[in-house]
C-alpha cells in the first residue's frame, strides 16, 4: 500500500510541473506590455519599471522560470498586486470559508443525487423515474450562477427564509453560518447532483440486475436490506470516483457563486483578483487550486482502492 | 409416493409483458427427500420455473395457476410471508457462481446474513455456523475462507458457498438451477455427490434444474422434461431412459454421451427450438419431429398418462400406440 | 482511377446511410425534443431582425423597467431598453461563440487527437499536455487564460477552446486507437497505403460518432461558460450584450426587476438542455458503446 502512494505521488509530478509552467504562462498571454496592462493608461515610467521589476518582467525568460520554481518550492506565489500581502498568505487565509462551503455542498450533491438516481432506478420507468431524469437535466443544463439569484429572488427576497448574502463564520455561530451558506451550497450542489443523479441511476439500473441482487432476495432478506445495502455498497464505487470532478466542479462555480453571495473565501479573491488585473493571485490562485485537487484526488484514489476488495488484495 | 407432496405446482403459466409465454400450464409435484430432475434446453422455460416456485420473476412477468408449497400457495401468499419462506423453507442454487454472490462483502458476511435474517443471534454464533456450513459442503480450512471476497475463491469454491448459504436454514427444498454449468467435470462430479449426501443426511428435497442428461442418470429419482415452454414428459428416471414416450425425450437420450465412455455415434436432434414469439400452431415439437404425423399439427396434446408414473405430451407415445393396438 | 469509378455508388451509399441514421435519430424522443428546443433558438437567433426592429441600446427614460407585458414581450431594463431585443441579439453572441468553440474543437481536437492516436511518438508528451490542461477546473482556466487576454469576444473563445480542446482530441485518440487495430486498416497498412490515406479514408469514418456526440456537449458546456465568463465581464463587452451580460447587469434590479435577470437565464437554460438532450440522443444512435442502460 505504501509503495502504491508513492508511486501515484510520483506519477503526479511530471502533471504538477507541466500544471505550473501553465499557469506561470498566462501572464505572457496578456497582449502588448503586462505592465501597461496592469499599471493602467495612467501609470508613470517609474510605475511601470516598478511593476516589471516585481513581476521579474525585465529578467529573461529562463531567469523568470527558474526564479519561479525557487520561489514555488519555498511556497511563494508572489505578491498580491492590490492587497500587497503574500498570495500565499491570502490564500491559506481564505480557503477555509471555501472548503467548508464545499464540504457542505458535496454533502448536498452526494445526498441530493444519490437519493434521486436510486429513486429513479427503483421506480424505472414510472413517473418518479422521469421527473428524476428531467431534474438531472436541468441540474447539468441551467447556469449556477443564474440558479443562485433565483433562489435570492424566491427565498429571501420573496420567502424571507435565508439571508441574501453576507457570511457568518461557522466558529462565531454555527447556525449561522448555516443559513449564510445553504444558497451557496445549494446552488453550488445542484449542477453536481444532476450529473451524480444520472450515474447513479444508470449504475443502479445496472447492479440491479445483477446475479448478485437476486441471492440477496433469495436469501430472504427484505428489500430494504437488498437495495440499502447489497446494491448501495456496490453503487458507492463509482460515486466516489466522480467526487474528485465534483469539487472541480465545485471550486469553479465558487468564483461566481462567492462573489453573488459575498461570501469572503478564495471564490471571491479570484473574482475581486480578476477585476483589478491582479495577475499574480489568479495565477497563485490557480495553481493552488489545482494542485489541491490533484492531490485530493490522489486520496480519492487511494480511498476507492480500500473500499473495493477486489483492487486493495492486488495492491497489499 | 402416498404422502402428500412438499411442493405441488399445477398449470403454471408465466408470461412477460404479455408478450411471451416462458411457461405454459407446467404441473409437477415434489415429494419430501425427492430429487427431480428439470430437463430441456435453454428457454425452454426450466430456469423461469424455479424463478417462479422462489417469486423471484420480475415485475414484468405474470403468473398464472398454483404452487403449494407444504398446503399453502404461494402465489396467493403476502409478499412478506412469501419472504421469510425464502431461505429458510426453500434454498437456491445459481448456475452463475462467479456472479452470484456479492463482490464487496466477505464470504462470512454474506453467510452469516442468510442465517440471521431468519433465525436470529448473535454474530459470533452465526460465523461459527457459517463455519460448519463451509465445511458440510467441504470447503478446506473453512475460518480462514470466511473472511475472503469471493474474488479471491475459484467458481467450484464459490459455488460450494453459494450452497452453504442455500443451506444455512436448513430448507426442506433445495431449488439446484444448473449448478454445475460453469465448472470444470470433476468439479461438476464432487458437487453433484455433495448434492446427494446433503438428500441422504437430512432428507431435503431437491429440484435440479440441467441441460444434461448424464448428470440426471447419476441422481435423479424423476424427471421432467421441458420443451418450449411445456412438459412433455414425466417419468421415474429408469422408465425415462428405458421407454421413453416422447420423441423429444429420445432425442434428448441420442444426444447423451454413453457415461461409461463407450464410443456410439451422437444423434443430435435436426433444427432448433421455436422462437417463443412465433410458435407453430399444434403440437411445439412437431416441425423437429422424426415421427410427426398430419395430426400433429393441428393440436397440442395435453400430458397423457402412459403408466400411473409415466406420462408423454404426444399422441404418437409408444405407450399409447401399443395400448390402442391391444 | 478506382475512385472515379466506384463514386457515383459510393455517394448513393452515403445518401443511403445518412437516410437510415435519419430515421434512427427521429425515432430518439430525446434526440427530437433537443433538436426542437435547440432548433427553435437558433430560428428565432436567425430571424431576430423579423421578429423586432427596436435597437438593443435604444433608450427610453420614460418606459424604465417596464415588466413584461403585449407591448414589452420581455420587460425593459433600468435604461429603458427593450429586454426582447437585447436577449435575441444576446442570442447571437452566445451561439456564435458557442459555434466558434465547436469548430475549433472539430479542427483542432481531430488534428491534435489524430496525431496523438496515429503517432504513437507523440502520443505521451500530448496527453501528458491534455492531462495538465485537464488537471485545471475547467472554467477556472477559461476564466484565467481570459482575464490574461482581456475582454473581447476572441478572447472568450480562445480560453474555452483551450479547456474543451484536450477533451476533444481525448475522444478523438480513443476511437482512433481502436479503430487502427481493425483488420482492414491493417489491411490497408499492408498493401502500403499512405499514413494521410489511412487515416483519412480508413480511420476517421470510425472517429465520426464519438465525435460529433462529443462536439454537441462542447457546445452545451461551451454556451454555459460563457455565461460565467461574460457575466465576469471577460467576453464581450457590454455594448453587445451576451446573455451572461444581461444577467450581470440584471443583478443589481433583482428586487425590483427579476425578469431582468430570470429572461435571459431561461434562454441559456433552454438552449444547454436542447444541446444535451441532442448529444444524449445521438450518443444513444451513433455511439451505442459509451451507452451505459437500454
Amino acid at each position: 500500500m505504501f509503495g502504491y502512494i508513492i508511486s501515484r505521488l510520483l506519477q503526479a509530478i511530471p502533471i504538477l510541473i507541466l500544471v505550473s509552467l501553465i499557469a506561470f504562462g498566462i501572464i505572457y498571454l496578456i497582449p502588448g506590455d503586462a505592465a501597461v496592462v496592469i499599471g493602467g493608461p495612467s501609470a508613470t515610467p517609474e510605475e511601470l519599471a516598478q511593476i516589471r521589476q516585481n513581476l521579474g518582467l525585465d529578467q529573461p525568460l529562463y531567469i523568470q522560470i527558474l526564479t519561479f520554481y525557487i520561489h514555488l518550492f519555498q511556497g511563494d506565489l508572489g505578491r498580491s498586486l492590490t492587497l500587497g500581502i503574500p498570495v500565499v498568505d491570502a490564500l491559506l487565509a481564505r480557503s477555509p470559508i471555501t472548503i467548508g462551503i464545499a464540504i457542505y455542498s458535496l454533502v448536498l450533491t452526494i445526498l441530493i443525487g444519490l437519493g434521486t438516481g436510486m429513486l429513479a432506478a427503483l421506480n424505472h420507468n414510472r413517473w418518479i423515474d422521469q421527473a428524476a431524469t428531467l431534474f438531472a437535466l436541468l441540474g447539468v443544463s441551467l447556469p449556477n450562477f443564474w440558479l443562485a439569484l433565483v433562489m435570492i429572488v424566491l427565498f429571501s427576497v420573496h420567502l424571507g427564509w435565508l439571508p441574501t448574502g453576507g457570511y457568518v463564520p461557522f466558529t462565531t455561530d454555527p447556525v449561522g453560518w448555516l443559513r449564510s451558506a445553504t444558497l451557496p451550497a445549494v446552488a453550488l450542489a445542484l449542477m453536481q447532483a444532476g450529473l451524480l443523479t444520472r450515474i447513479t441511476r444508470s449504475t443502479m439500473l445496472e447492479v440491479l440486475n445483477q446475479d448478485y441482487i437476486r441471492t440477496a432476495r433469495a436469501k430472504g432478506l427484505p428489500e430494504w436490506i437488498v437495495v440499502g445495502r447489497h446494491a448501495l455498497a456496490n453503487v458507492m464505487m463509482p460515486i466516489v470516483t466522480m467526487i474528485g470532478l465534483v469539487l472541480s466542479v465545485l471550486l469553479s462555480g465558487s468564483i461566481v457563486i462567492e462573489t453573488i453571495f459575498g461570501v469572503p473565501g478564495i471564490g471571491s479573491l479570484l473574482g475581486s483578483a480578476i477585476s483589478n488585473r491582479d495577475y499574480p493571485m489568479i495565477q497563485g490562485g490557480l495553481l493552488f487550486v489545482t494542485t489541491a485537487l490533484l492531490l485530493l484526488n490522489i486520496v480519492i484514489d487511494l480511498l476507492y482502492t480500500s473500499l473495493d476488495p477486489r483492487i486493495r488484495v492486488r495492491g497489499r | 409416493m402416498t404422502a402428500a407432496p412438499l411442493l405441488s405446482v399445477r398449470d403454471l403459466t408465466v408470461s412477460f409483458n404479455s408478450r411471451f409465454t416462458a411457461v405454459r400450464e407446467a404441473s409437477f409435484d415434489i415429494h419430501p427427500g425427492e430429487l427431480v430432475g428439470v430437463v430441456g434446453e435453454s428457454g425452454s422455460g426450466k430456469s423461469v420455473s424455479a424463478l417462479a416456485v422462489m417469486g423471484l420473476l420480475p415485475p414484468t412477468a405474470s403468473v398464472t395457476g398454483s404452487i403449494h408449497f407444504e398446503g399453502r400457495n404461494l402465489l396467493a401468499l403476502p409478499r412478506r410471508e412469501l419472504r421469510k419462506l425464502r431461505g429458510r423453507d426453500i434454498g437456491i442454487i445459481f448456475q452463475e457462481p462467479m456472479t452470484s454472490l456479492n463482490p464487496v462483502f466477505t464470504i462470512g458476511d454474506q453467510i452469516a446474513e442468510a442465517i440471521r435474517v431468519h433465525s436470529p443471534m448473535s454474530k459470533k454464533a452465526a460465523w461459527d455456523r457459517a463455519t460448519e456450513l463451509l465445511e458440510k459442503v467441504g470447503v478446506p480450512a473453512p475460518r480462514r475462507r470466511l473472511l475472503d471476497y469471493p474474488h479471491q475463491l475459484s467458481g467450484g469454491l464459490r459455488q460450494r458457498v453459494m450452497i452453504a448459504i442455500a443451506l444455512s436454514s436448513s430448507p426442506k427444498l433445495l431449488i439446484a438451477d444448473e449448478p454445475t454449468t460453469a465448472l470444470d467435470v470433476t468439479i461438476q462430479a464432487q458437487l453433484l455427490d455433495l448434492l446427494n449426501q446433503l438428500r441422504q443426511d437430512f432428507g431435503t428435497a431437491i429440484l435440479l434444474i440441467t441441460h444434461n442428461m448424464g448428470v440426471m442418470a447419476e441422481v435423479a429419482d424423476r424427471v421432467v422434461v421441458m420443451y418450449a415452454s411445456r412438459i412433455v414428459e414425466q417419468a421415474g428416471i429408469f422408465d425415462l431412459f428405458d421407454r421413453p414416450q416422447h420423441p423429444y425425450t429420445s432425442g434428448l437420450l441420442g444426444s447423451t454421451p454413453e457415461l461409461d465412455g463407450e464410443a456410439r455415434r451422437l444423434r443430435t436432434i435436426a433444427g432448433a427450438m421455436p422462437n417463443p414469439a412465433e410458435l407453430p400452431p399444434g403440437c411445439l415439437f412437431a416441425p423437429r419431429c422424426p415421427k410427426a404425423i398430419a395430426a400433429c399439427l393441428d393440436l397440442q396434446p395435453p400430458l397423457l398418462p402412459i403408466t400411473p408414473l409415466q406420462s408423454a405430451a404426444c399422441i404418437r407415445a409408444p405407450g399409447l400406440i401399443s395400448e390402442g393396438a391391444r | 482511377m478506382t475512385d472515379i469509378i466506384h463514386e457515383p455508388s459510393r455517394l448513393a451509399l452515403a445518401l443511403d446511410t445518412t437516410r437510415y441514421w435519419l430515421r434512427r435519430l427521429a425515432a430518439n424522443k430525446s434526440f427530437l425534443l433537443g433538436a426542437i428546443l435547440f432548433g427553435s433558438i437558433c430560428l428565432v437567433t436567425v430571424l431576430a431582425p423579423l421578429i423586432t426592429s427596436v435597437d438593443p441600446n435604444a433608450l427610453s427614460v420614460r418606459n424604465r423597467f417596464k415588466p413584461p407585458s403585449e407591448v414589452y414581450l420581455f420587460g425593459t431594463d433600468n435604461l429603458g431598453r427593450d429586454m426582447l431585443s437585447r436577449v435575441l441579439n444576446g442570442a447571437r453572441l452566445s451561439l456564435g461563440i458557442g459555434f466558434a468553440v465547436v469548430i475549433l474543437n472539430a479542427v483542432f481536437g481531430v488534428l491534435l487527437g489524430a496525431i496523438a492516436g496515429y503517432y504513437r511518438r507523440l502520443d505521451d508528451l500530448l496527453m501528458r499536455i491534455a492531462d495538465a490542461l485537464m488537471a485545471f477546473p475547467a472554467v477556472l482556466l477559461a476564466i484565467g487564460i481570459a482575464a490574461a487576454l482581456g475582454p473581447s469576444a476572441a478572447t472568450a473563445i480562445i480560453a474555452l477552446a483551450v479547456v474543451y480542446i484536450p477533451r476533444t482530441a481525448r475522444v478523438v485518440r480513443a476511437s482512433i486507437l481502436v479503430a487502427r487495430e481493425l483488420d482492414y486498416v491493417q489491411a490497408a497498412r499492408a498493401a502500403g497505403a499512405r499514413d494521410g490515406r489511412i487515416l483519412w479514408h480508413h480511420i476517421m469514418p470510425n472517429c465520426m460518432a464519438p465525435l460529433i456526440v462529443q462536439l454537441s456537449f462542447v457546445f452545451a458546456y461551451a454556451v454555459l461558460s460563457e455565461a460565467v465568463l461574460s457575466f465576469l465581464g471577460l467576453s464581450a463587452p457590454p455594448t453587445v450584450p451576451s446573455w451572461g451580460v444581461l444577467i450581470a447587469e440584471g443583478r443589481t434590479y433583482l428586487r425590483e426587476a427579476a425578469w431582468l435577470t430570470v429572461i435571459p437565464g431561461i434562454a441559456i437554460a433552454t438552449t444547454v438542455l436542447g444541446l444535451n438532450l441532442l448529444g444524449d440522443g445521438l450518443r444513444d444512435v451513433l455511439d451505442p458503446r459509451m451507452k451505459v442502460e437500454q
